[in-house]
């Protein structure tokens, strides 16, 4: 009967970012946008906008980049502002932004859709022209603030973030916000505080609800029953292609690791053997570890490994041997390689790593 | 020369927001119904970690899970009149999350007919492990999800909302959008098949 285990999910993170969190949020209003402009008002507004267009090119053209960016006021698009003092800049619509002393606004995005911009240090005073055609989106750090036609004022000082409206409402988005979004009206004041720094990792639940210590134990995965040997032997045939994997991919480390869980999953049969030798070769050959690559050969040998894998790992034994400095063991394992291949084909290397003439 | 901005001048008495109570689900949609767009984003916000997170679990890819989770909430923001329990919102997001993965699903077996190669999601189950999980727990999330690749779409999805999830039966038929039997049936045949797959390896 299996027994109730808690799940898998305790064992991973949530994997969800602020940052998709608000990419996934624009696409679905940019989703919704569309769906609700019919054909109709569409064509209605291309036929009453057709005889503005040129008007709005001569009123518009000395004023605006041909992107649609907001410039400066001294006519160019602006891109990092900072200020040692306080200064006021007025936007090609009006709007305008003060950036206090030793403050910096690092502008993100400009374009006839949006204006975005990062307060990176400092407080910044921002008085939008409400009825534009841009959404204005300011990133202080732990907040977002999306306007929605207003007067506000931010100030980022050590990771906490404050927010005041003056006039009209602004959105403020963050982890740290309450419901992950608040909306502020005129005269209201937020101030975000940056969340707790995560306390020292609470040890990982015990695996013994997932993984068994031994073949014999309860099922690997909840709900399911284990077979015994043959479930360590398929956990042990995966265990060998992820190490493999892991050793192409650089991650050495990691693959000593999974081929000594291997070992352990099948402790007296031939994947176990096999494990036993990969992992020998790896610690000698990988990361020059011939004291340790030793234990690994004599574990594969002590496993009864095919025959082949038998041949070279008494062979690979002699070289972690010798290369550790164990001269007297290096030729005592040579000799019995000697008398079980007589004519073995790593026979010579072993006579010179043995120092045997 | 332009005024300065007069910053709200701070003897002027601010109006702290209320430490309000979290609105209720059912406040927040009745809200929402009525045309407010600020409940409808709080609604967002409650829950679309959960929805993201529950779909990555499911299709282990990233890109997907998200467009998954964009279709849940355009598609729910556009119903609200046919969600009759309001107090079931989170349910009711998930059930719609669940239909779209079946979707996503459908799609990926189509084009595997048509010969179309799966380039592999970049979500797979060990490597949404906490950073503290041991290495050993790491390879059997690693060794379940390749198994969890090779069940029928709704196996696999009622056996990750069972034991991933934690859900209970119930809660899993709900999700999965099936009577009882059919979630206890789907996920005695993915136990079987899991069982099968591990004991061979699942290369």
């Amino acid at each position: 009967m299996s027994q109730e285990r808690r799940p898998l999910g305790s064992f991973l993170e949530e994997g969800v970012s602020e940052d998709a969190l608000q990419r996934v949020w624009r696409s679905v209003q940019r989703r919704r946008a569309r769906k609700s402009v019919g054909w109709a008002p569409v064509l209605v507004a291309l036929v009453a906008l057709s005889g503005l267009v040129l008007t709005s090119v001569l009123v518009f053209s000395n004023t605006r980049d041909a992107t649609g960016a907001l410039l400066d006021d001294t006519g160019r698009v602006p891109s990092l502002m900072q200020s040692g003092s306080a200064r006021t800049t007025t936007l090609s619509d009006g709007s305008r932004v003060e950036i206090g002393a030793d403050s910096a606004l690092e502008v993100l995005e400009n374009d006839g859709d949006a204006f975005v911009c990062a307060l990176r240090q400092g407080n910044a005073t921002f008085d939008v022209v409400p009825g534009g055609p841009r959404r204005w989106r300011i990133e202080a750090g732990i907040v977002t603030i999306e306007v929605v036609g207003t007067r506000f004022f931010v100030d980022r000082k050590a990771g906490a973030v404050t927010v005041e409206v003056e006039r009209g409402a602004v959105l403020v988005r963050g982890q740290s916000v309450r419901d992950g979004v608040q909306k502020l009206s005129a005269g209201a004041r937020l101030e975000v505080l940056p969340p707790p720094a995560a306390s020292s990792a609470a040890p990982a639940p015990p695996p013994a609800a997932v993984v068994p210590k031994s073949a014999a134990s309860a099922s690997a995965v909840p709900g399911v029953e284990s077979r015994g040997a043959s479930s360590a032997q398929g956990a042990t045939t995966d265990y060998l292609a992820i190490a493999d994997r892991q050793r192409r991919d650089g991650d050495l480390k990691g693959a000593i690791q999974t081929l000594r869980l291997a070992m352990e999953r099948d402790s007296d049969g031939t994947r176990g053997a096999i494990a036993a030798f990969t992992l020998g070769k790896l610690l000698l050959d990988g990361v020059g570890q011939p004291v340790e690559a030793q234990a690994a050969f004599r574990a594969c040998l002590r496993r009864s490994p095919p025959s082949a894998v038998a041949e070279d790992a008494l062979a690979r034994l002699v070289e972690a041997q010798s290369r550790s400095g164990a001269r007297d063991a290096a030729l005592a394992s040579a000799r019995e390689y000697e008398r079980r291949y007589p004519n073995g084909p790593r026979l010579s290397d072993v006579r010179r790593w043995a120092g045997i003439d | 020369m332009p005024m300065p901005i007069q910053r709200p001048s701070p003897a002027r008495a601010a109006i702290p927001l209320a430490p309000t109570v979290s609105l209720t689900d059912a406040e927040l949609v009745r809200r929402a119904r009525g045309g407010d767009g600020w409940s409808e984003e709080a609604v967002y916000r409650r829950y679309a970690a959960p929805v993201l997170a529950l779909s990555k679990r499911l299709l282990a890819d990233t890109a997907e899970a998200e467009d998954v989770t964009q279709e849940t909430f355009v598609l729910a923001f556009g119903a609200w009149n046919k969600l009759r329990s309001p107090e079931h919102l989170k349910q009711w997001l998930l059930q719609i999350a669940v239909s779209r993965v079946h979707r996503r699903f459908r799609r990926r077996k189509l084009l595997r007919v048509f010969g179309f190669q799966d380039p592999g999601g970049d979500a797979a189950l060990e490597t949404l492990a906490r950073p503290d999980c041991p290495q050993e727990v790491r390879l059997e999330l690693a060794r379940l999800g390749r198994a969890l690749d090779r069940l029928p779409a709704a196996e696999r999805i009622a056996w990750v909302l069972r034991h991933v999830e934690g859900m209970t039966i119930e809660e899993t038929a709900e999700g999965s959008g099936c009577s009882l039997a059919t979630a206890k049936r789907r996920l005695a045949r993915a136990s079987a098949r899991i069982e099968r797959i591990l004991q061979r390896g699942t290369k």
